[in-house]
């Protein structure tokens, strides 16, 4: 499941309460920070708890509050709070690389006051942090783009969080040995006023490690390709719901003339110049692909309205109408869905198998509840559904209602069927009307007969 | 004798600082970058 999934989820949970409504924000500002604060969300749990705990995190009960808040930040702070997370990799950087601004810029300041020995310690240790943050710099843009596909294949979460622990590590080391440097040339820098003075070497830092830099590696390799094709069969997916078989062909016929292009080129480049064609090809294919879905497109055939048993149901009384199916709804008004049904509030004499349903549900959930200390929060919430079903939200009735499909929409039993017909008669309707529909709407019919109509 | 070695010194130790500082200008400006 993806960052998409829970922002759907996670919208649709807060438009059903209102919150989504009482959020004093623009409208393209709610989805840009929600969207935010769920990715972040989504990475901080990738980075510490592992992938399969974005099934366990309550996310509707979480992202509840987010309405509260200024801005997404400020809403993941209280999130990183609450759960213990270890700050964002970004975070750690941003932070790191404050120290290391702060140390390189007074660093600057004393050069100024060093002796000879001390400048060319300096010189050697400077020389090697340089390749140092490029290195650190071309993780960084790894990372991102890991950070893209973690949020979108959860697959992908693993290489995410190791792409961050590496960065993480490194980043720590490179600020370390800035400071180190940087409190060596601080007390050279008080004892060496006179450049004679600077008699002992500079030795606080530890000697270069002398990485012998790497030859960067050139072309790309089937990893690399894989990701590709990763990334432009998700493009065509996005676009058109599926991956068609032309679009397998078009990879393999460009891979082939992508890769004598790129074999000579530093391989990040390689990457992303191919990432850069493979993606117009993407949208070629979707361009071809949608031309060919629009042409044989023909009229649709008339519909046969002697034969249609639904223009019967339109001769009935207007109480049947709710029933046509929605495809005839332009006809009919707003027709009755076994979700509508389902999601309308608890009647009385539900209550006994709400509160045991409930009941199943809670053990469930505090399970992983208790785990993260969250038991309490859980539990009590439960009980404030039990003792007041107005209170849970329509999604969670929806699920209780399903949990017992069977039990609402399945077939009348002979005691019922007296009911029934008084039931279908008050509102006009008759049995003879009721065979004529098709199963699906006898399901409905039968589910507001017993939500309604039997006790 | 002495004096022009001391004077190339000096001439040495600035050219060596000049280097530090451009060098650390470069971290400086990579850090930021990164």
């Amino acid at each position: 499941m993806s960052e998409e999934y829970w922002f759907g989820l996670v919208k649709s949970h807060l438009v059903e309460t209102s919150a989504w409504a009482r959020w004093r924000l623009p409208e393209a500002a709610k989805n840009a920070v929600l969207r935010k604060a769920i990715r972040e969300v989504l990475l901080l749990i990738y980075e510490n708890m592992g992938p399969d705990w974005a099934d366990k995190f309550d996310w509707e009960a979480e992202f509840e509050k987010i309405i509260d808040y200024e801005s997404a930040e400020d809403f993941v702070r209280g999130i990183v709070a609450k759960y213990g997370f270890a700050p964002t990799v970004e975070e750690q950087v941003e932070r790191a690389k404050a120290e290391m601004v702060k140390a390189i810029t007074e660093m600057l300041d004393e050069a100024r006051e060093l002796g000879p020995d001390v400048l060319r310690e300096v010189r050697e240790r400077v020389a090697d942090l340089l390749g140092e943050a490029d290195e650190l710099r071309e993780l960084r843009a790894k990372l991102e783009r890991a950070e893209e596909r973690a949020a979108k294949y959860r697959r992908e979460a693993r290489t995410y969080k190791q792409i961050a622990d590496t960065l993480r590590e490194r980043v720590r080391r490179l600020e370390e040995e800035l400071s180190a440097l940087r409190a060596g040339v601080r007390r050279e820098a008080e004892r060496a006023k006179p450049p004679e003075e600077v008699e002992v070497p500079l030795r606080p830092v530890r000697a270069p490690e002398g990485r012998p830099a790497k030859p960067k590696r050139r072309g790309l390799t089937e990893g690399d390709w894989r990701e590709i094709k990763e990334e432009f069969e998700y493009l065509i997916w996005r676009e058109l719901g599926r991956v068609p078989r032309i679009a397998y062909k078009a990879f393999r016929v460009r891979r082939r003339e992508l890769e004598p292009m790129v074999a000579e080129m530093p391989r990040e480049e390689a990457k992303e110049f191919a990432m850069r064609e493979m993606e117009k090809e993407a949208h070629e294919v979707i361009a071809r692909e949608r031309e060919k879905r629009v042409a044989p497109r023909r009229a649709a055939p008339a519909i046969a309205v002697e034969e249609a048993p639904v223009i019967r149901i339109l001769g009935l009384p207007r109480a049947a109408r709710r029933y046509i199916p929605t495809w005839r709804a332009w006809e009919a008004g707003v027709p009755t869905s076994l979700p509508e049904l389902f999601k309308s509030p608890i009647r009385k004499w539900e209550y006994v198998m709400w509160v045991d349903w409930l009941k199943k549900r809670m053990e469930r959930d505090l399970r992983w509840a208790e785990k993260v200390g969250q038991g309490e929060t859980i539990r009590k919430l439960y009980e404030e559904w039990m003792r007041d079903p107005e209170k849970a939200p329509e999604n969670v009735r929806l699920e209780f209602r399903w949990a017992h499909e069977d039990f609402y929409t399945g077939p009348l039993k002979d005691e019922e069927l007296e009911k029934f017909k008084a039931w279908l008669a008050k509102r006009d309707l008759s049995m003879d009307w009721y065979e004529t529909l098709p199963e699906d709407m006898k399901k409905v019919v039968r589910a507001e007969f017993r939500i309604y109509g039997m006790p | 004798m002495a004096v022009s070695r001391r004077r190339g010194d000096e001439g040495e130790t600035a050219r060596l600082r000049e280097e530090v500082i451009r060098l650390l200008r470069r971290l400086l400006e990579k850090v930021k970058a990164l």
